[in-house]
């Protein structure tokens, strides 16, 4: 049984302009010791997803079918007081804008201080020793000093440390980081995330990267889930999946992701763009933008079909590369 | 071949903090050079806070510098003031790619007001007729469709608002053209289809670009030469291929193995973080405290750039 599971996943919004319907039959898990990346253009649904599993959806979002099990416990009829008590100790959750996600009249020692008092974590006497290590874990020089600094005093490289030593203080099982480094340079961007890597791997936790950054998740994670339009498209290992993408979307992803041997001329260009949600959509969402398309992809329901012998590798394709 | 931009000593320092003890002066572009040459494309990388945007602005006029010459065509264009330079005729030679068109542009500007205000502006006594022929020429340009023309910005996606954003820049047919972070809000679809178009364009109208972007796989895709600056100063430049096969200084070299996929050794990291921009004391380098190979003579002198025995200029006293 996987630490986390989410199961056929639907979520609409009602809004003014129609209802927007944001997830459809999504489908992910992951276990213990396991760094699970999702990836996907802006608009597929990967930020809502992370929410619900959090449970922290918008009132304005209406879960229309699914389950979401997280270590036994089911997110979506468990009550708010039972979920209070599991953010931040069993499940947590790094923000994109960090300094925004910080309180800033507060200090972040004592931001951190109120994690700890609020889940009773560790020794109640103990509680300055307590924050001191938590900013020692992400690696903060001068630990002492800095847990009196407000939030404003730290760079964004320093706020975003801040909010992992905040989702990491009662050491949860589960870390959710939602683009934990857009919008930083690339020397903190790889010191923050060796530091999210080396939290999951030596204390055998698991942890969800939301990113739009395939070559993040190239590097970082151990099976990576590709979004687009609300759909699960494809899952599978990371070395499968760069090896040999199976859904014609994640083939595109990758061959417009410039790397360093890339020549513009190989760069290609995804046609089309993500479909408006609010609309009629056909069974597959991809197949407007898809050269692949055939018949079928617009008539008959989606299937989920699995590599020749490795069953992790799953894409939602009728013509499948 | 002539260059069409040349920067020679140019500094930016604004002072901080009051007056009294409290003062400082933040150098945030201290003592460059270098030149763009009639067609070609330098890119200019570094991380948030090294003074890539400072350095925009001065080239383009829109302030003024503490020091130093901004040579165009041959012309200081650094003694008009920025104030008057709007009204200088070589104002539509420079023309500039902002970075966040969302804030960029006039919310109640439609596409067509966008494209056609630096045209009304620079191109005075151009007959309303000619301006409809000359927006519809750029839009067609950019690829931008001709009915999108009356709308307004947020009734655009961030693809087509970045056609727009280029657009108005390439509406007065510039000679140099300053791209600030072209990319960094698109997704890696819209992206790869902007990035065909930049260099599509710049070899159907022959415009020099100074491409800025702190995404090296990007910059190396459009560019001929690299510029590397580490607060305020330039620690490194060469041809596109020298940076990345043989990097010659440590912060560059840290730079290119934090690209993720970049197959790394972790001693090239930097730990620590960049010293303090407000006045630094011009005798300690820099990178100085961070830097892995830092040593005695790094705190007693500050290494100037300069060909060191090297394939290109480095200002490193131990180049790797």
């Amino acid at each position: 049984m996987a630490l986390l599971e989410v199961e056929n996943l639907a979520i609409e919004f009602r809004t003014r302009g129609g209802t927007v319907h944001a997830l459809e039959n999504v489908g992910l898990s992951v276990d213990s010791g396991e760094i699970v990346g999702v990836v996907g253009e802006s608009g597929s649904g990967k930020s809502v997803s992370a929410f619900a599993v959090m449970g922290i959806l918008d009132p304005a979002a209406r879960v229309t079918a699914g389950r979401i099990e997280f270590d036994g416990t089911d997110i979506l009829t468990a009550g708010e007081r039972k979920l209070r008590k599991m953010r931040g100790r069993d499940m947590a959750m790094v923000f994109q804008n960090a300094r925004g996600a910080l309180n800033p009249i507060r200090t972040i020692g004592q931001q951190i201080a109120d994690v700890l008092r609020c889940h009773k974590f560790g020794d109640r006497g103990a509680i300055g020793d307590q924050v001191v290590a938590a900013l020692k874990t992400v690696r903060i020089p001068d630990p002492e000093t800095r847990a009196g600094a407000y939030p404003y005093e730290l760079s964004g490289g320093m706020c975003q440390r801040v909010g992992i030593a905040l989702a990491m203080a009662c050491q949860p099982r589960l870390l959710i980081a939602d683009e934990p480094t857009t919008g930083l340079d690339v020397t903190t961007q790889s010191t923050i995330m060796d530091l999210i890597r080396d939290l999951v791997r030596a204390n055998r936790k698991a942890a969800i990267l939301i990113t739009h950054d395939l070559l993040l998740a190239e590097e970082y994670c151990d099976r990576i889930v590709v979004m687009h339009a609300g759909h699960v498209v494809e899952t599978a290992s990371t070395a499968a999946l760069f090896a040999a993408p199976r859904h014609p979307y994640t083939a595109a992803l990758i061959a417009s992701t410039p790397r360093q041997d890339t020549r513009l001329a190989a760069l290609r260009p995804i046609a089309g763009s993500i479909p408006d949600l609010r609309a009629d959509l056909p069974p597959c969402r991809f197949a407007a933008r898809c050269p692949r398309r055939i018949e079928r992809c617009v008539n008959e329901p989606l299937p989920r079909i699995a590599a020749d012998g490795d069953a992790g590798h799953v894409t939602a394709c009728w013509r499948p590369l | 071949m002539s260059a069409l931009l040349e920067v020679a000593n140019l500094a930016k320092i604004y002072s901080v903090g009051g007056t009294g003890a409290s003062a400082g002066l933040l150098h945030a572009v201290d003592d460059i050079s270098f030149s763009i040459d009639r067609g070609e494309s330098l890119g200019l990388v570094g991380e948030s806070g090294c003074g890539k945007s400072t350095v925009v602005r001065l080239v383009a006029r829109l302030i003024d510098p503490t020091a130093g010459v901004v040579c165009f065509s041959g012309d200081d264009i650094g003694l008009v003031p920025a104030r008057r330079f709007g009204r200088d005729p070589r104002r539509r030679s420079i023309q500039v790619v902002f970075q966040d068109p969302t804030d960029s542009f006039n919310p109640r500007f439609s596409a067509y007001d966008t494209i056609a205000e630096p045209i009304r502006l620079l191109d005075r006594g151009t007959s309303a007729e000619e301006r409809r022929r000359r927006v519809a020429e750029t839009a067609r340009l950019v690829g931008l469709p001709e009915d999108l023309l009356p709308r307004l910005p947020h009734q655009l996606s961030g693809g087509q608002k970045a056609r727009v954003n280029i657009a108005r820049a390439i509406a007065v047919r510039p000679e140099l053209l300053i791209l600030d972070e072209p990319t960094s809000a698109l997704d890696v679809s819209v992206q790869a289809v902007i990035l065909h178009l930049l260099a599509d364009l710049r070899a159907e109208l022959g415009m020099s670009y100074l491409f800025v972007s702190h995404d090296l796989n990007v910059v190396r895709l459009l560019c001929q030469r690299l510029v590397v600056m580490y607060l305020g100063k330039i620690v490194e430049t060469g041809t596109v291929e020298e940076i990345f096969t043989a990097p010659r200084h440590p912060y560059t070299r840290a730079l290119i193995e934090a690209i993720p996929g970049h197959e790394g050794d972790s001693t090239a990291m930097l730990s620590g973080e960049p010293m303090s921009p407000i006045d630094p004391d011009p005798a300690i380098c820099r990178l100085y405290g961070r830097c892995p190979l830092g040593h005695d003579r790094c705190r007693q002198e500050m290494p100037r750039l300069e060909d060191r025995g090297g394939a290109h200029p480095v200002a490193c006293h131990t180049p790797l």
